[in-house]
């Protein structure tokens, strides 16, 4: 009886270290861009992510969702934030994201966007990169596809441009 | 607090976790060593002479990767190197004359870039250098006037196409100019000389923000002739428009060069975040 709580406590001690020392990294697809000055403070780039099947993929299962995360380059320009949407006919969603203070090297908080209604093999999502001031920004925006696990699904890189301020 | 419970009952877990922890400096021990180890044999296989930091160095390299190599550079300058899937054969020469020289002569050639100190008295003394795998469009920018034989020699009915042309040309107000070239860089049909001629004279606007939209759409009418136009962007007194350049030159040595010594800090910083992104996507 001693012998099997030694072996349980042993185990799960094991476990516990093991999960504190295991660090693990999002591998995400990285764009770099900029909004000009000239566009004034209304800049806006907007983009298309192609999700799909990719044997390449680490998963090959439907998309759940859109990994999305931005960082301000440059601190003049005002605040910085992506606006990641979905659509399917008659419904939409979108979230934001947004990197406080411009070129310290700290991106925004990341988010998910997940798609409407059943995973898909193949999605799109739709970012917008704005900011709150007139200014060159430099910003680099990391996204990725993802099953519902979090695994990467395939994702388009470099992304489709829309508008190119 | 589970954790110190568990350490506090079992002293069997103790002894379990203290193993780990010699485990892991052990390891660390002997990776220095291992490191000491080879940096003494690479020593021994590399002859390096230096006059000065930067001018009249001279190496004799016999059977050493190109890794090993440009390691010792950096240890002996103090220049920071970024690397992209160097060859791993080992190689055998001699190299002499001031760092560019030695770094072209173990590349043999290559693209490499340098970034300056900026608080140098000449601003030559090399502070940071990125090694380019060889880039699809790295040839010298010909100035020569060359027709464009690709694009389409059809003109279009497209009404839009007819009217951004005289709107470009009437019209004064640069928001409605940039409004009309930016629809024409991103919806203009590729390939249409039309297009291409409109967006060709626009690069010339009084407008930065115009010059960037016809920048950007030149780029997308023709991806194969770019590099004369990003040369001349880069000579634009405007760094939107020398940004777009950079933003669009994928990993043309020649324009990365120019930008990363570049006068605004926004054209410099972002050509190192694009050559760090291009560092991590090919580990």
């Amino acid at each position: 009886m001693k012998l099997n709580k030694n072996i349980k406590t042993t185990l799960l001690s094991s476990i516990i270290i093991i999960a504190t020392s295991y660090t693990s990294t999002v591998l995400a697809h990285d764009y770099t861009d900029s909004l000009k000055a000239a566009f004034g403070a209304s800049a806006t780039d907007l983009y298309r992510i192609d999700c799909s099947q990719d044997a390449g993929a680490a998963s090959q299962s439907p998309t759940h969702q859109l990994f999305i995360q931005i960082n301000d380059g440059s601190a003049a320009g005002g605040k910085l934030s992506a606006t990641a949407s979905v659509f399917t006919p008659g419904f939409g969603k979108a979230l934001t994201v947004t990197d406080p203070t411009g070129g310290d090297g700290v991106a925004s908080p990341s988010k998910l966007l997940t798609v409407i209604g059943a995973d898909q093999q193949d999605n799109q999502f739709f970012i917008a990169v704005s900011h709150s001031a007139t200014g060159l920004k430099n910003y680099e925006l990391s996204y990725h596809c993802q099953d519902a696990s979090g695994q990467h699904t395939g994702t388009s890189l470099p992304p489709a441009i829309l508008q190119n301020q | 607090m589970l954790f110190y419970k568990l350490l506090k009952d079992n002293i069997a877990v103790s002894v379990l976790i203290h193993c780990w922890l010699l485990f892991f400096s052990y390891s660390s021990i002997a990776q220095s060593h291992a490191s000491k180890t080879s940096s003494n044999q690479l020593a021994s296989n590399i002859e390096f002479y230096q006059a000065s930091r930067f001018d009249d160095l001279r190496l004799n390299i016999k059977q050493t990767s190109v890794g090993q190599i440009i390691k010792l550079l950096h240890d002996k300058t103090g220049v920071i190197f970024h690397l992209y899937n160097l060859p791993e054969e080992q190689i055998t020469l001699n190299c002499q004359g001031d760092l560019k020289a030695v770094l072209a002569c173990v590349m043999g050639g290559g693209n490499i870039i340098y970034r300056y100190n900026g608080h140098s008295r000449d601003k030559t003394e090399i502070a940071e250098a990125w090694i380019l795998p060889i880039a699809i469009n790295s040839y010298p920018v010909d100035n020569s006037k060359k027709t464009n034989t690709k694009i389409n020699t059809y003109f279009t009915s497209n009404i839009r196409i007819d009217n951004t042309a005289q709107l470009l040309k009437d019209v004064e107000n640069p928001k409605l100019r940039m409004n009309a070239i930016e629809r024409l860089a991103i919806e203009g049909q590729q390939g249409d000389l039309a297009v291409y001629n409109t967006l060709k004279k626009s690069l010339s606007d009084s407008n930065p923000g115009v010059r960037v939209q016809a920048l950007y759409g030149v780029i997308r009418q023709d991806q194969e002739n770019i590099l004369p136009f990003l040369q001349h962007a880069m000579s634009d007194s405007d760094a939107d428009v020398r940004l777009t350049a950079v933003e669009n030159c994928a990993d043309n040595p020649w324009i990365l060069q120019q930008a990363l010594n570049d006068n605004d800090s926004n054209v410099r910083e972002f050509v190192k975040a694009k050559l760090a992104i291009q560092n991590t996507s090919q580990q």
